[in-house]
């Protein structure tokens, strides 16, 4: 008899807090070619972190769509090794693409022709079934979902989004983007983007293909990285504006 | 309104289902038996690897290079919280290097990293050194470069991400450094 009592009083709480309370945002962070697997983890940490300690997170469910390198690290490896023959140091290379040394300059070149390269043939984004799958579980349970996209992982949100736009979940305004560093040529209504004009992965990209025009000016910072792109040292570092921008349009998506 | 429907329906089966089984013995954990029930009875979906008791992490200093595990005593060794947590990520990465052949395996020892590299930039493992999330950024990207150092170890983290590519890796939540204790060497 006691134990119906409590589970009486269980479902009288749950049933109450289902219908007062709405599921929360899941925060959605989609890389780029270039960001390494750690990166990207990171990136999610310190996005995650960042709006914690603005008091914007509230109570976020958080999750990491992980691209494609499209033989980006390869390719750039490649470079590496024949540059570098005499001194062969992996240990270089990494520090290099992570913006842990300061790159020579062959090494900033051969970083933004090989992102440049992966976009040469207008190559045709494809869905990756199991981010969409995912996106459609946050929206099965009720939650909005916002992709923070970086670089290249905004032709993946656009492609993700549309389909859930378009397709039977009808999904305009439950999934969104917030674009850092974007190659693309567009973004969805209610989407929002920052791009910075000193950015040098997305000029050189510029030169060869139509992209959003640059809408942050936060000067060039080669200790932080070389070529402006990255989204931890750059775009999400605190002491540039698009750090606040990129927090506000985020808390302002999910609500 | 819909939900003074559903209250009374649910008050309903809640006092018609509940069993009236005898109490169970008090204990302080779950038993294996509940575990699998619990795990059965949810619908994870695939990608999610159901943890079980017998597949708890293997102690983080094994297959951790001995040149690795010096230099993260050397670095880390007088922050416990912090080091404890490298090696953490440390295994992870070993893992990604050695064992990742296929993409559930590489998504076994991404799950691994994800929760290693939380672990080391939640605000409790950063209390200890007194730095911010920046910092560990850069400490994280620095110790991988250190264990990449291998042209044939760095040949196969690029393979690892490829295999990575296209999965979803769920944030660990809250408690990103509740893992199995790591053994120093």
């Amino acid at each position: 008899m006691h134990q119906r009592t409590i589970a009486l009083a269980a479902a009288l709480l749950l049933a109450t807090a289902g219908s007062a309370h709405a599921a929360t945002s899941a925060v959605v962070y989609v890389n780029g070619i270039q960001n390494t697997f750690d990166d990207a983890i990171a990136s999610l940490q310190l996005l995650k972190g960042s709006l914690q300690a603005r008091k914007l997170d509230k109570g976020y469910v958080y999750g990491n769509a992980y691209n494609a390198t499209n033989g980006f690290f390869a390719d750039l490896q490649q470079v590496f090794r024949q540059k570098n023959q005499e001194t062969q140091s992996a240990r270089d290379f990494w520090r290099y693409v992570d913006g842990g040394a300061a790159q020579p300059g062959w090494m900033s070149q051969a970083m933004v022709d090989s992102y440049v390269k992966s976009f040469a043939g207008e190559q045709q984004m494809t869905e990756l079934p199991q981010h969409v799958n995912m996106y459609r579980r946050y929206l099965g349970e009720g939650r909005k979902v916002v992709l923070v996209a970086h670089s290249q992982g905004n032709l993946y949100a656009n492609v993700g989004q549309n389909l859930l736009v378009g397709g039977p979940e009808k999904a305009l305004g439950k999934v969104v983007t917030v674009g850092v560093a974007t190659p693309a040529q567009y973004v969805l209504p209610q989407s929002s983007y920052v791009t910075s004009s000193w950015d040098q992965v997305i000029n050189g990209l510029r030169v060869v293909k139509t992209v959003l025009p640059a809408n942050a000016s936060i000067g060039f910072h080669p200790i932080s990285d070389m070529l402006g792109h990255s989204f931890a040292k750059i775009y999400l570092n605190k002491d540039y504006a698009t750090s606040g921008s990129i927090l506000q349009q985020v808390s302002q998506k999910a609500g | 309104m819909r939900y003074l429907i559903a209250l009374p329906i649910c008050l309903l089966l809640a006092w018609l289902l509940w069993p009236d089984a005898p109490p169970a013995p008090a204990t302080g954990q779950a038993s294996p038996r509940t575990t699998q029930a619990i795990s059965a009875a949810l619908p994870l979906p695939a990608i999610l690897p159901v943890a079980a008791p017998a597949a708890l992490p293997r102690p983080a200093s094994q297959a951790v290079p001995d040149e690795m595990q010096q230099w993260l005593a050397a670095r880390y060794g007088s922050n416990p919280p912090l080091h404890q947590a490298m090696l953490q990520l440390a295994a992870g990465w070993a893992e990604a290097i050695n064992e990742a052949h296929d993409q559930a395996s590489a998504h076994r020892a991404g799950v691994r990293i994800a929760r290693a590299i939380a672990c080391v930039m939640a605000p409790a493992t950063l209390e200890s050194s007194g730095q911010d999330q920046q910092w560990a950024y850069d400490q994280i990207m620095t110790a991988r470069a250190e264990m990449l150092s291998r042209p044939a170890d760095s040949d196969a983290y690029i393979r690892f991400q490829g295999l990575a590519a296209g999965q979803f890796f769920d944030d660990p939540g809250a408690t990103p450094c509740a893992t199995a204790p790591a053994t120093p060497p």
